[in-house]
C-alpha cells in the first residue's frame, strides 16, 4: 500500500525504520530480553501450578476483580510506567535535541504538529515494543490458561508509553526552553539515572528496612488511607488504569480517554512552543561570569593535573553517574555487612566492603574524562614531552580526588577506634588497579556527546576489556570483603586473580598497542 | 639559507597503500610553504610523520637540524602543528587552554602570561575569555588553536588547511598573521585546497601525489615548466595531477634543483 508522503503513517515509517536499524546493531539486548521473557514465563507457569495445587485457581473471566490482584497490578503498572519514563526521557533528549533532522523536519512543508506526532509516537511505539516483546509470552501463557482478561494488559501498556512519553517530552522541552539543548540533555539523563536509581531502590526496601517497630508503626499510620472510601481503597479511581489492564471497561475508558487527551496536549504544546520559543535559548548565549584573573603556572605536572581537574569538574554527567551506580551497590552492602545473625558488622567491616567498590566506580568515570575522552590527543603527542610522564600524571588526576574520598571514611574509623588500615590498603590497591587497566586497555570516546544514549555505548564496545572489569569488579568486591572478615588466605587467592586480570589487560596493550592516541 | 625541514626519502604504508613513498624535500628557513595534492595524495600523512604523530618506515625528518626519529623531544620544541579540526578542549576556556599549551612547551608562566593575554585580544578572542571553547564557532577555534601554536613561538609552524571554514575577515586575520610570522624569519608550511592562496602566499609550492613529489618551485617557476604560458596554479596543478605530465614535471623539478 502506497502511504502518502508528508502524513503521520509516513513520517512514523521513517522512524521507526531509523530504530529499527540502530536496533539491529544489538543483538545482545534483543537475545536478552528473549530470555528474560523465556524465564518469566517459566516462573509464571510453575506459579500458577503450585497456586493450582494448594488452592482452587479459578479464572476469573467476568465480574469483580479480586483485591488481591489489584495490588500486585497497580505495583506493576507504576513500575512499568517509571521504566517507560526513563526510558522515553533518554529517547526525548535525542529526538528534541541531538537528533539533527528535526531542523530539516521542521523547514519542510510538512505540518508542524505531524512532526511532533511522529516523534512522540515513535517514543511511545520503541518502548511499547521493547516491553512487549518482554510480556507476551507470559501474558499469552496466561491468556491460555483462562486469564482472557489479561489481554487488557496490551491497550493499558501502550497507554502508558504513551502518557510517559507525552510527559517525557514536555519535561525535555521545558528544560531546552531553560538551560538550552546540551545542558538539557546532561539534565534528563541525570534525571533519568536518578529516577531509576529510586525505582530501584524503592524495589528493594523491604529488604532494606528491618522489622523494626516504628516501621510497623508508620504502617498503622496510613491504614485509614486504605480503608474502602479512602484515596488509596481499593475502589479509588486512581486504580483504574491498573484495572484496566484486567479489561475493566471504565477503567479502558477512561485510560483510553485520558491518554488521547494527554497526548493531545503534548503535541499542541510542541508545535505552539517548539518553534517559537525553544530555538532562541538554544542560539542565546548564557550571561558571561565574571571571572577572577588567572594566573599561570608554570609547573608542567601542576599544569596537567589543573586542566585535568577542570575537565573532570565541568563533566557533572559522569560524575552523577558514578555517584547514582553507588546508590545500586547499597541493598547488596546491606544483605554483605549483615552477620549470622541478621544484625549489621562494625563500621569498619562495612567500610572496608563498600569502599573499594565506590572507589572502583569513582575511577572508572573519571577515567571516562581524563583518559577515553581526551579531546586533543596530537597535541599531546606533538608536545617535547614523554607521553609516560603525561600518562602517569593523568593517573595521579584520577586517583588523587578518589583517595581524596575515602580520608574522612579513615578518620571517623580512626575516632571510632575500628581498623582502618586493611580498608586503606584495599581502597588504594583497588584503585590503582583499575585505573591501569582503563590506561592499559580504554578506547577514546567523544566526551563532548558522551551524555547522549549513542555515543555512550561506545565505550563499552570492547568485550574483552568488559570482562576484565567486570573480574576485577567482582575480585574487588569479594576480596574487600574477605578482608573485612580477616580471611588472609582467601583474600591472597584473590589478589593472584586480580593480578591475573593485570597482567592480561598489560598484555593485550602490549600486542594491541593503545589507541588513545598519547 | 638555513634548512628549517629537510625530509630524507621519507616512507609511510599502510597495509598495502602507500601512502608516503621515499619523499625528499628541503623547505629553507624564512619562507612560507605550500604543500599542495589531491584529496590522499599523502599530504596529511606526510605533515603527522614531520610533527611525530607517525613513525616513518622509512626515511627521517630534520627539523633545523633535530632528527624527529632520533631526538623528537629536541625537534618537536621548535614546531607548531595546527590540524585540519581544531585540538581543543570543549569545556576550557581560551586563557586554560593557551596555559596548558604553554605548559606542554615549557614556557614560564610570567613569559605566557602576557603573551596569551596580548594574542587573546590581537585575536579578537579577549571578550570571549569567560567562554568555554565548545561554543565558539569554527573560525573562533581556528583562531584560539593558531594563538595556542603561537604561545610557544616556534620556528617551524606546520598548518593542515588553516584556512578552511573561516570566514573573509578572519580569514585575512589569519593570513596576516602567518605573513607576519615568516617576515621575521620563521617557517610556514602550509597545506590548502584553494589555489589562489598558495599562489598568492607562499614563496615555493610543492605539489605532491601518490605520495611522490612531482613539483616544485617558485610560482614562476612551476609557470615556466607548464606547457602552456601565463597560467594559473589551478591550471598548472590540475595539468599535473590529471594529465599524466607528471614525470616531465619531476625531471625537470629534480634537475632544477
Amino acid at each position: 500500500m502506497q502511504i502518502k508522503q508528508g502524513s503521520l503513517p509516513w513520517l512514523l515509517r521513517h522512524e521507526l525504520r531509523l530504530w529499527w536499524r540502530t536496533l539491529r546493531g544489538k543483538w545482545f539486548a534483543i537475545g536478552l530480553l528473549i530470555v528474560l521473557g523465556l524465564l518469566t514465563t517459566l516462573l509464571l507457569g510453575i506459579w500458577l501450578f503450585a497456586a493450582s495445587q494448594v488452592t482452587e485457581l479459578q479464572p476469573w473471566v467476568f465480574g469483580e476483580l479480586p483485591p488481591e490482584l489489584l495490588w500486585p497490578a497497580v505495583l506493576g503498572w507504576f513500575g512499568l510506567f517509571c521504566y517507560a519514563f526513563v526510558q522515553a526521557l533518554g529517547q526525548s533528549a535525542v529526538v528534541l535535541g541531538d537528533r539533527t533532522d528535526l531542523d530539516l523536519l521542521i523547514s519542510s512543508p510538512v505540518s508542524s504538529k505531524v512532526i511532533f506526532s511522529s516523534r512522540l509516537l515513535s517514543v511511545a511505539i520503541e518502548i511499547f515494543l521493547g516491553l512487549a516483546g518482554f510480556l507476551v509470552l507470559p501474558i499469552g501463557l496466561a491468556v491460555l490458561l483462562g486469564f482472557i482478561r489479561l489481554i487488557g494488559v496490551f491497550p493499558t501498556l501502550f497507554c502508558l508509553c504513551l502518557i510517559a512519553a507525552s510527559l517525557a517530552m514536555l519535561i525535555m522541552l521545558w528544560l531546552v526552553q531553560r538551560l538550552g539543548a546540551k545542558k538539557a540533555q546532561v539534565v534528563v539523563q541525570v534525571l533519568a539515572t536518578a529516577l531509576f536509581a529510586l525505582l530501584f531502590l524503592g524495589s528493594q526496601l523491604p529488604n532494606l528496612l528491618l522489622d523494626q517497630p516504628q516501621t510497623r508503626a508508620i504502617a498503622q499510620s496510613i491504614t485509614f488511607l486504605f480503608q474502602p472510601g479512602g484515596l488509596l481503597s481499593a475502589d479509588s479511581w486512581l486504580w483504574l488504569p491498573a484495572r484496566a489492564m484486567f479489561c475493566d471497561p471504565v477503567g479502558l475508558l477512561v485510560t483510553g480517554l485520558g491518554t488521547a487527551g494527554i497526548v493531545w496536549l503534548t503535541i499542541t504544546t510542541l508545535h505552539q512552543t517548539f518553534i517559537s520559543g525553544t530555538q532562541e535559548p538554544l542560539t542565546t548565549k548564557a550571561q558571561r561570569p565574571s571571572l577572577p584573573p588567572q594566573r599561570f603556572q608554570t609547573n608542567f605536572n601542576r599544569v596537567i593535573v589543573t586542566k585535568e581537574w577542570r575537565m573532570i569538574r565541568r563533566n557533572p554527567y559522569v560524575i552523577s553517574q558514578v555517584l547514582f551506580s553507588v546508590v545500586f551497590f547499597i541493598p547488596l552492602l546491606v544483605v554483605l555487612a549483615r552477620d549470622d545473625q541478621n544484625q549489621f558488622a562494625s563500621l569498619g567491616a562495612i567500610a572496608t566492603t563498600a569502599c573499594p567498590v565506590l572507589g572502583i566506580s569513582l575511577v572508572s568515570g573519571l577515567a571516562l574524562v581524563c583518559l577515553n575522552g581526551e579531546e586533543a590527543p596530537d597535541l599531546l603527542r606533538s608536545a617535547p614531552v614523554s607521553g609516560l610522564r603525561i600518562q602517569r600524571l593523568k593517573l595521579l588526576a584520577i586517583l588523587l580526588p578518589t583517595w581524596a574520598c575515602v580520608v574522612p571514611i579513615a578518620g571517623i574509623l580512626i575516632l571510632q577506634g575500628e581498623p582502618w588500615v586493611p580498608m586503606v590498603a584495599v581502597f588504594v590497591a583497588a584503585t590503582i588497579h583499575h585505573a591501569l587497566l582503563r590506561l592499559w586497555n580504554a578506547r577514546p570516546v567523544g566526551l563532548a556527546g558522551i551524555a547522549t544514549l549513542q555515543k555512550r555505548q561506545n565505550s563499552s564496545k570492547d568485550v574483552v576489556l568488559s570482562a576484565v572489569e567486570l573480574v576485577s569488579y567482582l575480585g574487588w568486591l569479594a576480596l574487600a570483603f574477605q578482608a573485612s572478615r580477616g580471611n588472609g588466605l582467601v583474600v591472597l587467592a584473590l589478589a593472584l586473580v586480580l593480578a591475573g586480570a593485570l597482567a592480561i589487560a598489560y598484555w593485550r596493550s602490549r600486542i594491541l598497542g593503545s589507541t588513545l592516541g598519547f | 639559507m638555513a634548512i628549517a625541514l629537510q625530509l630524507v626519502s621519507l616512507s609511510k604504508q599502510f597495509g598495502s597503500h602507500q601512502a608516503v613513498n621515499h619523499l625528499t624535500l628541503e623547505v629553507p628557513t624564512g619562507m612560507l610553504y605550500a604543500f599542495l595534492g589531491p584529496n590522499g595524495a599523502g599530504k596529511t600523512t606526510t605533515l603527522r610523520m614531520v610533527v611525530g604523530l607517525l613513525k616513518p618506515d622509512q626515511g627521517d625528518a630534520i627539523v633545523l637540524g633535530q632528527s624527529i626519529t632520533r631526538s623528537p623531544k629536541a625537534a618537536k620544541q621548535h614546531i607548531a602543528y595546527l590540524p585540519d579540526e581544531p585540538m581543543l578542549y570543549s569545556k576550557l576556556r581560551p586563557l586554560e587552554y593557551l596555559e596548558f599549551v604553554a605548559g606542554l612547551w615549557h614556557i614560564p608562566a610570567r613569559q605566557a602570561q602576557p603573551l596569551a593575554e596580548e594574542l587573546l585580544h590581537q585575536f579578537g578572542l579577549w571578550e570571549v575569555r569567560g567562554d568555554f571553547c565548545e561554543t565558539f564557532s569554527r573560525g573562533m577555534k581556528q583562531k584560539l588553536v593558531l594563538a595556542g601554536a603561537l604561545i610557544h613561538s616556534p620556528q617551524l609552524m606546520i598548518l593542515d588547511e588553516p584556512l578552511s571554514g573561516l570566514d573573509v575577515a578572519a580569514a585575512r586575520l589569519v593570513k596576516n598573521i602567518l605573513l607576519d610570522y615568516v617576515s621575521r624569519g620563521n617557517t610556514v608550511i602550509l597545506t590548502t585546497h584553494i589555489m589562489e592562496i598558495a599562489q598568492q602566499m607562499a614563496q615555493r609550492i610543492g605539489i605532491i601525489n601518490h605520495g611522490q613529489l612531482i613539483a616544485e618551485g617558485t610560482f614562476s617557476e612551476l609557470q615556466a615548466r607548464s606547457r602552456e604560458q601565463g597560467e594559473t596554479l589551478e591550471h598548472i596543478f590540475l595539468e599535473l595531477v590529471q594529465s599524466g605530465a607528471a614525470s616531465d614535471f619531476q625531471t625537470e623539478g629534480q634537475g632544477a634543483r
